[in-house]
C-alpha cells in the first residue's frame, strides 16, 4: 500500500523550505531570569536575521552523582517561549506618559530626558516635604532578574529610599518551618529528590510549578520509591502518585498530627534523632508551661535550657554549641524536680511527655480523621512509611499562605523529626532558597573596581565573621552570619511590609476585624501593634510610619496590583490617591503600568547580560546573554539606573538641593552616578557583569578564572563552596562536587546547632503571645473565616501557563489554555448552583465581588473553588482580578519578637499575608453583561 | 461545439454581458457524476458511497473566438456561491475545460501515461484559472499561464463563466493544446460544488468528449 | 514496511501536560502564515474530547479487513482557532477599566464573540467522582503509521512514506488542498493551511534527523516522557520498550494504520471506597475506558510495569525501570544525539 519514496531527498523543493526554516546566524546562552523558581534552566538562543528566533534548551548538565539522573533538558514551555514574547503586543519599547486620568489609558510617547528629569523632580520633591522614606520601591521578586535585583536596590537603598521586603510582598514564606528550624530555606538539589524513597506531595503541585525538574519524582518511583499526594483537590500532581489523601482544606495539622500520635504510639519514632536534634527533650517548667532556663535555676542566661539526664538522673545543661548528646541520655517522659535560684522547686517534663499526652488527647487517628476527613487507615499506613523510608517533603509556598500555616508546617516538621528524616541524603523538607552569589552586590559594594577590593573585603568579612565566632564560641559560621543580619537589618533598606499596609494601604481594619481572625487572638490587632513597638521589636522597621506618606513607588520588574492580597482595591483606593509619582520599569504592560504615571521600557531577557536566581536546587550560576539589543528605546535596567542616577544630581545641583540627611548619614545626590557606576567604570553592562563574575570567584564560590568570557562559553558553572550568604549557610551541609546536595547534614552528622533559640529543632515555642493563644505546641486550628459566612473556599496556586503575569497576556501561550481567567469549580457545586462549564459568575464574600468564568472539573474537591493566580486584572471585567475578595489579612502572632529566631532579618520572620480558604460564594449573573464595542485595532501611540 | 469567429475586442467577450454572447449558439451539455468507482482511491469511494456528488446535471455553454483568443462561456446552476473558504472544511466552486493532447487520450480518468491532456481549470478563489497538464488521475501538474483569463458573476442562482485563453502558443506552458483558428478538437467539462464537499474527482463531468471546430 | 522505521515512545506515567513539546514545534514550524492554528504536536486531558474536539467519533483508518473507513473534516473550530485580543484597546485607546483583555474568535468576523473551543479547553477537568476522579495527559503528533490512512487516500499522491526511516511527509508542491488526508487520518493530525491552500503536518523533524539531532518535541520534553529512535535497532529504548518488554503498546490499534508512536499506559493512585478506605481491588481510571484507547493489550502492558516497579520497591534492579528512568537523557533517542547549539547553520542569505 505504502507509497515508497524518497521526498526528503535532496532537490525536493517542500524538504528543503524546512530546512531553510532551521536556519540561524548565531547562537547564544540564555535562560529566564526571572523568579519562576528553581529556574537556571540553559538555553540556547537563536538569531536570524538580526531577530531572535527560537530558544531550546541546551541539554548540557553533566551527570553529578553517579547513579543518579541527569538534569537534563531542564526548560518548560514558557521557557521554550520566551522569544516570542520579544515583540508580542504587550510589549512596550518607548517611555510612556500618562495624559489622562490613571488607568486611563491615555499615554504620550516621551522623550527618555523628559521622563527622567520630570521623575527626578518629583523623587526630589519628596525627598524635601516628607524625608527619603516616603520613596517606596515594592519589594519584586525581580522579574527582569537579578540585573534588576541589583539596580533597583542599589539606587533606592543610596537615596534613602525603603523596600518592602520582598518574601511578605510575594507571601513566600513558611513561617511554621522557620519557627522550627530557625530558617525556612532547606532546599535540596533536585538530583536529591531521587533518592527519596517516599515522597510526600504536601501543599505543592509541581506538576504545575516544578517543570523542569518534576522528573525526578517520577523516577524516583521508577527507582522503588513511593509518591504520595495530601492536597484538597485531585491535583494534576496526584497522577503520578500511589497515593492520593484528600484533605479539607485547612485542616492539615491536624492530619500531621494524626500521623504523629501513630509514631508516638507505635513506637515508630526516631529516639536518637528526637533526643539530639530536637527540643523534645528540653525540659519544661509545669507552673508556666515555660522552657526551664539557666536565669531560673542560677541567674545565668536566658537561652540556656535543660535536659533530664536518665543516667545521672539529674537536671543538665543542655549545650548550645552541639548537639551531641556526649554521656548524656535525655529523658523523653516523667516529671522530675527543678530547684531553682531561689531554692525553691519546680516541677519540669520533656516537652516530649507535653507532645505525648496532647496527641494521646487529641490527635488519635480517629480523631484526627474527624477533622481532616483522611482515613485513619491512610494516616497508619503513611506514619508506618515515613518511619522506615527516607522521606521528603515536597513543599511549595502553599501552606504559609493559610491563616495557621505556621501550625500547619510545625507539625508536617513534626512528622520529619519523629521519623528522623532530615540530615540523609533524600530527606527533609523542601523549601526555597536564593544567595549564594556573592559577586552580584559585590561590585557595587567595596571600596573599588578591581581584584585587590574584591579580597580586602572578602578578608574583612572573614575577620569580622572570625571575631563574632570568637566572641562566641557555640556559634556556627551560620549563626553567625545570621546574628550580623539581625544586626544589618535595623539599618533599614528593605523593611517589613506589614507597617506600610497597616499605616498606609487601608489594612488596619481588616486586621482587626475579629470575625476574620482566629478566636485565640484575645485582643485587638492594634493593640498587638502597640505591644510590639512598645517592647521594641520592631524599631527601626516601622517605616514609612503613620507620620510619613509615601510619595513615589517605584515598581520595577514587578506587578503590585496584579499580586496584592487583599487587590487592587485597597491598594487603589488607599494608597494611590495621595502618591505622587508611581514609575513602572517592564518590558511588558502590567496592570501597575497601566495604573502607574511612567512606564519606561525595559531591555526583555534576550537583550540584557543576567544571571537566574542561585539556588542549590540547581547548584549553578546561570547566565543568560543579549543576543539581539533592545528594539525601540528599550534599555537594561542598569541603563535606566545609571541614567535616573545622573539625572538626580543634574536637577539637584538645579535645584540647589545636592546633601540631605538619611538615619544620620549625609547622602549626596551630586555625586551619585559616580558612586554607582564607580566613577564609570561600569558604565556599560558588560564590564559590570564582567565584575560580578570575577568577584564571585574572588570569595571562592566559583572556580577561580572564571569570568565573563568563560560564562559566555559554557553558559553555567557549578558552584565550589557555599560563601557567606546566610540562606546558603543554612543548607548546613558540605558542598560536593559529585553528590547530590541534602541539607541538614551538618546537623545530623556534624552535630551544628540549629540557629533558634534553643539551638535545636524547636517545636515548644514558650513566648509569652504563644502561651496565651495555645500555640506553645503545633495543634490543629479552624481557619477563620475571612471574607465573611460563605460556604465555598477559594484557593490558589501558582499555574501552569505563566511566571506570576509575565507569559499570561501572550498570545502564543494564551492559545494553551482558555485564553480568559477561569474559576475551578466541582460538577456538585456548579450544579447546585445552576452554573454551567465556561459560564460568566459572580464570586463575591463580604470583601468583594468580582466576575470570572467557570472551569468545571472534576478534580475540584466540593465545596472548594480554584483560582491559580497570575491573570493580570486587566485580563478581567473591571480590571478586577479575584485578589479583590481576599481579606490580605495576616496572622497576629508574627508580630511576636524579641525570642531568640523570632525576630526581623530581611525575607523572614515577619507577617505575611493570607489567600488561601477565603470563604466566598458563586452565583450565576443574571443578564449577563458582555463586552460590545467589536473593539478595533487602532494604531496605537507605541508604534 | 463550434467555437464562432467575431470580430470583438478580448476584453469585451471577456464579460458575461457582453452582447456579442447573445448572439453566440448555446449548446447544453449534459453532466453526470464521475463513477464511485472509478474514484481513484478506496478512502474516496468508501467515504462517498451513499453521500452523492456531481449532482450538476446541466450546463449551457456557448464559444467565441476573435482569432487572438477562444473564449468558453458556461453557465450552470449553483445555488450556494461558495467564492472562497471561511473554514478549514469548506470548498470552492469550481469548473474546467479539458482538450485531448492526442487523438485517443481517454476523457475519463484525465487521460492515461502517454496520452495526455489539457485542463483550463477555474477556481472561484483563484485570481486567474491554471492550466493543468496531467496523464490520468493523480499525474496533473497544474501551472500559472498569464494567456489564461476568465471572468465570473453569480446571479439568479447560475454561475457565469468565461474563461478564455489566447491562441498564442509562445510560452504557452508544456501539455497546452494548440488552438488554432479552422483546427479541430475535442471537449469535455466539469463542474465542482464546494458546499457538497466537492474537489478532486468528486464532480460532475462531460461523460464523452465534444467535438470542437473553430471557425476560420 | 518500509526498510526502517522511526518510532516514539510516550511514556505517560511522567507527562505533566506541560506542552513544552507543543510549544517547541510552534516556534519551530508551526509559526508561519496560515499556520497560527495548528498544533502538530497537542498534549490533551483524557478522559476529554481531545483535538480536534471529539477526534475519536471522527472516523477514518481502516477496518479490520483493512477497508478505508469514512472520516469526518473537522472545521478550524474543532482543532481550535487562533484567537485575537484586544491588547490595544486595553492598553491604548483611552477606555479605561471598561475594556479588558480578551480572546476573540477571528471568525466572528469582527464581532466581539468569545470562543468556545480550543486546543487544550478541558484541560484538567477529568471524569469520575470525587475523590476518585480521574484524568491523565496524552500527547498526540502524527504517528507516522506504517500503513498510513492519509497517504492512501491522497489521489495526488502527495504522499510518501520514506523508505530509509518511514517518516510520513507531505509534498507541498504536490498537494492541491483537498483534504483526504485530513479526512482520512484516523489521528486527527492533520491540518489545512488556508493561506497556501495545502495540507501540513508533523514533519518528524527531519530537518534536525538529517544533522544528528533528535526532534524537537523530544529534545525539549522537560518530562523526560520521550523515547525515539529505530524500531530495528535492538538497543534502542524503543525496541527494548516495544518489542521486549511490551509496555509500550499503540493508541486505539484498531485504527488499522499501525501507529508508530507508543505509549506506556497510565497508572493512577488507588481510589477510595465509600468509607474512604483505600479500595485495592478497582482501579482509579478504570480498565475499559483504557482498553477503548489502548486496546487490550493495555493490561498486561500495565501488569508487566506493576510488576517490575514492585521489583524495585523490594530493592530489586529492573531493567524497565531503569530504561523508564533514562539516567542519561541522551540516551532516551540515540542515535539523535547532537546538540543543535554546536551546530553551524547560517541562514542562506536572503
Ligand atoms: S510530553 Fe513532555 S513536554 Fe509534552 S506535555 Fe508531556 S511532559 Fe510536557
Ligand atoms: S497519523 Fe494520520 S497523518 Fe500521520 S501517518 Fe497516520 S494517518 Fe497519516
Ligand atoms: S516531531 Fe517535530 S514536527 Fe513532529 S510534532 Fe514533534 S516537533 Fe513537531
Amino acid at each position: 500500500m505504502a507509497r515508497k519514496k524518497a521526498s526528503a531527498k535532496k532537490g525536493n523543493r517542500t524538504a528543503d523550505s524546512y530546512r531553510d526554516r532551521w536556519r540561524w546566524d548565531s547562537v547564544t546562552w540564555g535562560s529566564h531570569c526571572v523568579d519562576c523558581y528553581p529556574s537556571n534552566c540553559p538555553h540556547r538562543v537563536f538569531v536570524r536575521d538580526g531577530k531572535i528566533v527560537r530558544e531550546e534548551q541546551s541539554g548540557t548538565f553533566p551527570v553529578i552523582e553517579k547513579g543518579v539522573p541527569d538534569m537534563n533538558p531542564a526548560g518548560c514551555q514558557k521557557g521554550a517561549m520566551w522569544s516570542q514574547m520579544h515583540d508580542s503586543e504587550d510589549r512596550i519599547i518607548y517611555p510612556m506618559k500618562r495624559v489622562g486620568e490613571r488607568g486611563s489609558g491615555e499615554w504620550e510617547r516621551v522623550s527618555w530626558d523628559d521622563a527622567l528629569t520630570d521623575i527626578a523632580d518629583k523623587i526630589i520633591d519628596a525627598i524635601q516635604e516628607y524625608g527619603s522614606e516616603s520613596l517606596v520601591r515594592i519589594g519584586e521578586p525581580a522579574e527582569g532578574g537579578t540585573q534588576v535585583l541589583v539596580c533597583a536596590s542599589m539606587l533606592i537603598n543610596m537615596i534613602g529610599g525603603i523596600t518592602t521586603d520582598v518574601q511578605a510582598e510575594i507571601n513566600d514564606f513558611s513561617p511554621g518551618l522557620y519557627t522550627t528550624f530557625g530558617k525556612f530555606d532547606p532546599a535540596a538539589s533536585v538530583d536529591d529528590w531521587f533518592h527519596t524513597e517516599l515522597v510526600l506531595i504536601w501543599h505543592c503541585n509541581p506538576i504545575y510549578t516544578n517543570i523542569p525538574w518534576y522528573h525526578y519524582v517520577a523516577e524516583a518511583r521508577y527507582n522503588g520509591g513511593e509518591v504520595m499526594l495530601f492536597a484538597p483537590d485531585y491535583s494534576p500532581s496526584a497522577l503520578h502518585t500511589d497515593l492520593f489523601a484528600s484533605v479539607r482544606p485547612g485542616t492539615d495539622a491536624a492530619l500531621a498530627l494524626g500521623m504523629c500520635q501513630v509514631l508516638v504510639e507505635e513506637g515508630l519514632y526516631h529516639d536518637d534523632f528526637v533526643k539530639d536534634q530536637t527540643d523534645l527533650s528540653l525540659l519544661v517548667r509545669t507552673d508556666n508551661q515555660h522552657f526551664l532556663r539557666a536565669s531560673d535555676v542560677d541567674g545565668g542566661r536566658d537561652d540556656q535550657f535543660y535536659w533530664y539526664d536518665t543516667v545521672t538522673k539529674s537536671v543538665v545543661e543542655a549545650p548550645r554549641g552541639t548537639l551531641a548528646l556526649g554521656d548524656v541520655d535525655p529523658a523523653l517522659a516523667g516529671e522530675f524536680e527543678a530547684t531553682l535560684a531561689d531554692g525553691s522547686k519546680v516541677t519540669v517534663t520533656p516537652v516530649f511527655a507535653l507532645l505525648r499526652e496532647m496527641l494521646n488527647r487529641d490527635y488519635t487517628p480517629e480523631k484526627a480523621s474527624e477533622i481532616c476527613g483522611v482515613h485513619p487507615d491512610v494516616m497508619r499506613r503513611v506514619a508506618r512509611t515515613a518511619a522506615r523510608k527516607r522521606t521528603r517533603l515536597l513543599m511549595g509556598w502553599n501552606s504559609g499562605k493559610y491563616y495557621h500555616g505556621d501550625l500547619m508546617e510545625r507539625t508536617m516538621a513534626l512528622f520529619l523529626g519523629l521519623t528522623g528524616n532530615w540530615g540523609r541524603k533524600g530527606t527533609g523538607a523542601r523549601s526555597w532558597a536564593v544567595g549564594w552569589y556573592e559577586g552580584l552586590f559585590a561590585p557595587l559594594a567595596k571600596e573599588k573596581p578591581g581584584r585587590q577590593a574584591a579580597r580586602d573585603m572578602k578578608n574583612m568579612m572573614d575577620q569580622l565573621l572570625a571575631a563574632a565566632k570568637e566572641a562566641d564560641p557555640t556559634m556556627t559560621d551560620e549563626i553567625a552570619v545570621v546574628e550580623g543580619e539581625y544586626e544589618a537589618a535595623r539599618m533599614g533598606g528593605m523593611v517589613p511590609a506589614v507597617f506600610f499596609w497597616y499605616y498606609h494601604c487601608g489594612f488596619r481594619e481588616r486586621w482587626n476585624k475579629p470575625e476574620w481572625n482566629d478566636p485565640s487572638m484575645k485582643r485587638t490587632f492594634d493593640e498587638y501593634v502597640e505591644e510590639g513597638i512598645e517592647r521594641g521589636w520592631w524599631e527601626g522597621f516601622r517605616t514609612p510610619d503613620e507620620k510619613t506618606p509615601p510619595q513615589v513607588i517605584f515598581e520595577i520588574g514587578s506587578n503590585v496590583l496584579r499580586r496584592t492580597r487583599g487587590g487592587q482595591d485597597i491598594l487603589l483606593e488607599n494608597l494611590w490617591p495621595d502618591l505622587k509619582l508611581i514609575l513602572t520599569i517592564d518590558w511588558r504592560v502590567s496592570t501597575t503600568g497601566l495604573m502607574s504615571d511612567y512606564i519606561l521600557p525595559a531591555a526583555h531577557h534576550y537583550e540584557k547580560l543576567n544571571f537566574c536566581y542561585q539556588t542549590p536546587h540547581v547548584m549553578n550560576l546561570t547566565f543568560s546573554d543579549r543576543a539581539v539589543d533592545p528594539p525601540g528605546e528599550a534599555k537594561s535596567e542598569w541603563q535606566i539606573v545609571l541614567a535616573l542616577a545622573k539625572k538626580l544630581g543634574e536637577r539637584g545641583k538645579a535645584r540647589n538641593f545636592v546633601e540631605y540627611q538619611h538615619r544620620g548619614m549625609p547622602i549626596r545626590l551630586d555625586t551619585l552616578y559616580d558612586a554607582l557606576s564607580k566613577n564609570g567604570a561600569y558604565d556599560d553592562d558588560e564590564r559590570l557583569v564582567d565584575e560580578m563574575v570575577k568577584d564571585s570567584a574572588t570569595f571562592g564560590v566559583i572556580p577561580k578564572g572564571t569570568n565573563l568570557k568563560t560564562m559566555r562559553e559554557k553558559g553555567f558553572v557549578r558552584f565550589t563552596d557555599w560563601g557567606l550568604s546566610s540562606m546558603t549557610l543554612a543548607q548546613a551541609s558540605d558542598l560536593k562536587p559529585d553528590e547530590a546536595h541534602a541539607p541538614f547534614r551538618r546537623h545530623t552528622e556534624k552535630k551544628e546547632p540549629f540557629p533558634t533559640l534553643t539551638r535545636r529543632a524547636q517545636f515548644y515555642i514558650d513566648h509569652d503571645w504563644f502561651l496565651e493563644a495555645g500555640e506553645e505546641l503545633p495543634v490543629h486550628k479552624e481557619t477563620p473565616k475571612q471574607g465573611g459566612n460563605y460556604p465555598l473556599v477559594l484557593t490558589s496556586g501558582h499555574p501552569r501557563h505563566s511566571i506570576h503575569s509575565m507569559n499570561m497576556t501572550n498570545k502564543v501561550i494564551l492559545a494553551t489554555h482558555r485564553g480568559h481567567p477561569s474559576m475551578f469549580i466541582s460538577p456538585e457545586d456548579a450544579k447546585a448552583r445552576g452554573i454551567k462549564n465556561n459560564e460568566t459568575v459572580r464570586m463575591h464574600n463580604d470583601v468583594s465581588s468580582v466576575e470570572i468564568d467557570t472551569k468545571v472539573s472534576t478534580l475540584v474537591r466540593p465545596g472548594q473553588v480554584i483560582v491559580y493566580n497570575g491573570w493580570e486584572p486587566y485580563q478581567f471585567e473591571q480590571w478586577k482580578g479575584t485578589e479583590n475578595v481576599e481579606p490580605g489579612m495576616v496572622k497576629w502572632l508574627h508580630l511576636a519578637g524579641g525570642y531568640g529566631h523570632l525576630q526581623y532579618r530581611s525575607i523572614h520572620w515577619q507577617p505575611v499575608p493570607i489567600d488561601r480558604a477565603i470563604h466566598v460564594d458563586v452565583e450565576k449573573i443574571k443578564s449577563k453583561r458582555k463586552a460590545k464595542a467589536g473593539a478595533k485595532r487602532v494604531a496605537a501611540k507605541r508604534k | 461545439m463550434r467555437v464562432g469567429r467575431v470580430d470583438t475586442r478580448d476584453e469585451e467577450l471577456l464579460s458575461p454581458e457582453s452582447t456579442a454572447w447573445q448572439e453566440a449558439a448555446v449548446n447544453e451539455v449534459v453532466l453526470s457524476p464521475t463513477p464511485l468507482e472509478l474514484q481513484p482511491t478506496d478512502y474516496i469511494r468508501v467515504s462517498r458511497n451513499g453521500r452523492p456528488y456531481g449532482a450538476v446535471s446541466s450546463m449551457r455553454v456557448s464559444a467565441l473566438h476573435n482569432g487572438d483568443s477562444v473564449f468558453f462561456h458556461l453557465v450552470w446552476q449553483d445555488d450556494s456561491e461558495d467564492r472562497a473558504i471561511k473554514d478549514i472544511n469548506q470548498f470552492v466552486d469550481g469548473a474546467a475545460v479539458m482538450f485531448p493532447i492526442v487523438e485517443d487520450a481517454p476523457l475519463i480518468g484525465m487521460g492515461i501515461q502517454g496520452k495526455p491532456v489539457n485542463v483550463w481549470m477555474w477556481r472561484a478563489d483563484w485570481e486567474r484559472p491554471k492550466n493543468v497538464a496531467a496523464e490520468g488521475m493523480g499525474t496533473t501538474q497544474r501551472r500559472d499561464d498569464p494567456a489564461l483569463s476568465s471572468a465570473v458573476r453569480h446571479a439568479d442562482g447560475n454561475w457565469d463563466l468565461i474563461v478564455g485563453r489566447s491562441l498564442e502558443e509562445r510560452d504557452a506552458p508544456p501539455g497546452t493544446i494548440a488552438l488554432a483558428p479552422g483546427a479541430a478538437s475535442k471537449i469535455g467539462f466539469a463542474v465542482w460544488q464546494g458546499s457538497e464537499q466537492e474537489r478532486a474527482g468528486l464532480k460532475a463531468f462531460s461523460p464523452a468528449w465534444q467535438d470542437l471546430e473553430l471557425d476560420a | 514496511m518500509t526498510e526502517r522505521q522511526l518510532a516514539f515512545v510516550f511514556d505517560l506515567n511522567k507527562c505533566l501536560g506541560c506542552q513544552t513539546c507543543t510549544i517547541s514545534c510552534k516556534t519551530l514550524w508551526t509559526d508561519q502564515p496560515g499556520m497560527e492554528y495548528m498544533w502538530w504536536n497537542i498534549v490533551n486531558t483524557m478522559p476529554g474530547r481531545g483535538t480536534p474536539r471529539d477526534r475519536d467519533q471522527m472516523g477514518g483508518g481502516f477496518d479490520a479487513e483493512g477497508r478505508a473507513q469514512a472520516g469526518v473534516l473537522p472545521s478550524a473550530k474543532d482543532f481550535g482557532e487562533a484567537w485575537d485580543f484586544n491588547y490595544d484597546e486595553v492598553f491604548y485607546e483611552g477606555k479605561g477599566q471598561s475594556a479588558h483583555l480578551h480572546p476573540r474568535s477571528p471568525s466572528a468576523n469582527g464581532k466581539d464573540e468569545a470562543p468556545e473551543w480550543g486546543p487544550n479547553w478541558d484541560e484538567d477537568q477529568g471524569a469520575g467522582d470525587y475523590p476518585n476522579s480521574y484524568y491523565f495527559y496524552l500527547p498526540t503528533i502524527c504517528m507516522h503509521c506504517t500503513d498510513p490512512a492519509c497517504l492512501a487516500a491522497c489521489p495526488r499522491q502527495a504522499i510518501s512514506k520514506r523508505e530509509e526511516d518511514g517518516i510520513v511527509l507531505i509534498d507541498e508542491d504536490r498537494c492541491d488542498g483537498y483534504r483526504f488526508c485530513m479526512e482520512a487520518c484516523p489521528y486527527k493530525r492533520i491540518y489545512f493551511n488556508p493561506d497556501r491552500f495545502i495540507s501540513q503536518k508533523c514533519v518528524m523533524c527531519f530537518a534536525r534527523l538529517e544533522q544528528g539531532v533528535a526532534p524537537a518535541c523530544v529534545r525539549q520534553c522537560p518530562g523526560r516522557v520521550r523515547h525515539f529512535g529505530y524500531l530495528d535497532d535492538e538497543e534502542s529504548d524503543i525496541f527494548k520498550l516495544v518489542k521486549t518488554w511490551k509496555v509500550a503498546i499503540p493508541l486505539h490499534p484498531e485504527f488499522g494504520t499501525q501507529p508508530n508512536v507508543y505509549y506506556v499506559p497510565p497508572l493512577a493512585p488507588p481510589r477510595f471506597d465509600e468509607n474512604g478506605e483505600i479500595d485495592e481491588e478497582n482501579p482509579r481510571i478504570p480498565m475499559d475506558y483504557l482498553r477503548s484507547l489502548f486496546g487490550p493489550a493495555v493490561d498486561q502492558s500495565l501488569a508487566t510495569l506493576k510488576l517490575e516497579m514492585e521489583k524495585t520497591r523490594q530493592g530489586e534492579k529492573s531493567e524497565l525501570t531503569d530504561i523508564l528512568i533514562a539516567y542519561k537523557w541522551q540516551n532516551m533517542f540515540i542515535p539523535f544525539v547532537e546538540d543543535p547549539g554546536e551546530l553551524s547553520r547560517p541562514a542562506p542569505k536572503s
